[in-house]
């Protein structure tokens, strides 16, 4: 069967659709490189543990 | 996207993906049977008509760098594609914008190949707009990277015009590209920029990266997918490395 003899006039919206999607593919949706973030939550439990932990002990001083 | 859309679109990728397989035979020194009988094979030929679309320029690829002969026959389906999905009218969205783009690139390699095109309109229009309105600002060369791989059958001998000049002028943001693509393991975005990387240290241009070993680390890692495979071919070409 000839080519010609097969297509029709025009593709439908769906397919001019799907083309135009697949010309422009948009890159993979894989995370970046990891890359060092500090994270918020990570300081505060820092500071906190910080705080409520006993103070160092002291030598008794000699008499 | 309704579900006839993606049904189109899952086709229409599967036929780009088997052409592009036939394309790449040509370059391992199999015989390329040329467009036409690939077309008439298919059992659907309005999908392999939209196929024929989106591989584009590529599809000339085995004429431009191997030196196979065009027929008449292949020159026809080509019009045949653009006459089934006719092309973009106003580039108003950045999907119109690559699509108009690349139907130029196709355009212009078949009138430079065999003296004429698909429709005289679009072969003998200026490109359809500005480098820059495709690429966007190097600057922000994440998201310009993106857009060149994109483009990526502008990345062919012959076809030259604005955006392989902006894209030329642009080595460092297309090296950091192509990097942060390997990185993230995007191996399909990676050969289409390898494309381009290996198009400017083929016309002498200084690249802060070396084109050969990005090439093969994509080999080594992208898989096997023929479009893939078939952008690797086209830059192992291009930088004189025997086909894998």
């Amino acid at each position: 069967m000839s080519v010609q003899t097969a297509v029709r006039s025009v593709a439908t919206p769906e397919q001019q659709v799907a083309l135009g999607r697949l010309m422009a593919e948009p890159e993979t949706s894989v995370s970046d490189a990891p890359l060092y973030s500090p994270q918020a939550a990570g300081l505060a439990l820092l500071l906190a543990l910080l705080l409520v932990s006993p103070s160092v002990p002291e030598e008794p001083k000699k008499k | 996207m309704t579900t006839d859309g993606r049904i189109a679109q899952l086709s229409i990728a599967d036929a780009a993906a088997t052409l592009a397989g036939r394309i790449l035979d040509a370059f391992h020194g199999d015989e390329f049977t040329g467009l036409a009988d690939h077309v008439d094979s298919c059992a659907d030929q309005v999908v392999a008509l939209g196929a024929v679309r989106l591989v584009g320029a590529d599809v000339f690829a085995p004429h431009l760098l191997l030196s196979r002969p065009l027929a008449g026959r292949d020159v026809a389906v080509v019009a045949d594609s653009f006459a089934y999905f006719p092309a973009v009218g106003e580039p108003d969205t950045h999907e119109r914008r690559v699509t108009a783009w690349r139907d130029w690139a196709t355009a212009t390699v078949l009138t430079r190949l065999a003296g004429t095109g698909p429709d005289e309109a679009v072969v003998f229009a200026p490109p359809p707009d500005t480098a820059s309105a495709v690429l966007g600002p190097a600057d922000a060369w994440q998201q310009w990277s993106v857009h060149v791989a994109q483009l990526s059958p502008l990345a062919l001998p012959e076809v030259g015009g604005p955006v392989v000049e902006a894209v030329g002028r642009e080595g460092k943001a297309l090296a950091r590209g192509a990097v942060r693509a390997v990185l993230r393991r995007d191996y399909v975005n990676a050969a289409r920029l390898a494309r381009w990387v290996a198009l400017l240290s083929h016309s002498g241009t200084r690249l802060p990266l070396d084109p050969v070993l990005l090439v093969e680390q994509i080999r080594l890692h992208g898989g096997t997918g023929p479009r893939l495979l078939l952008d690797l071919a086209v830059a192992r070409h291009q930088l004189g490395i025997e086909p894998a």
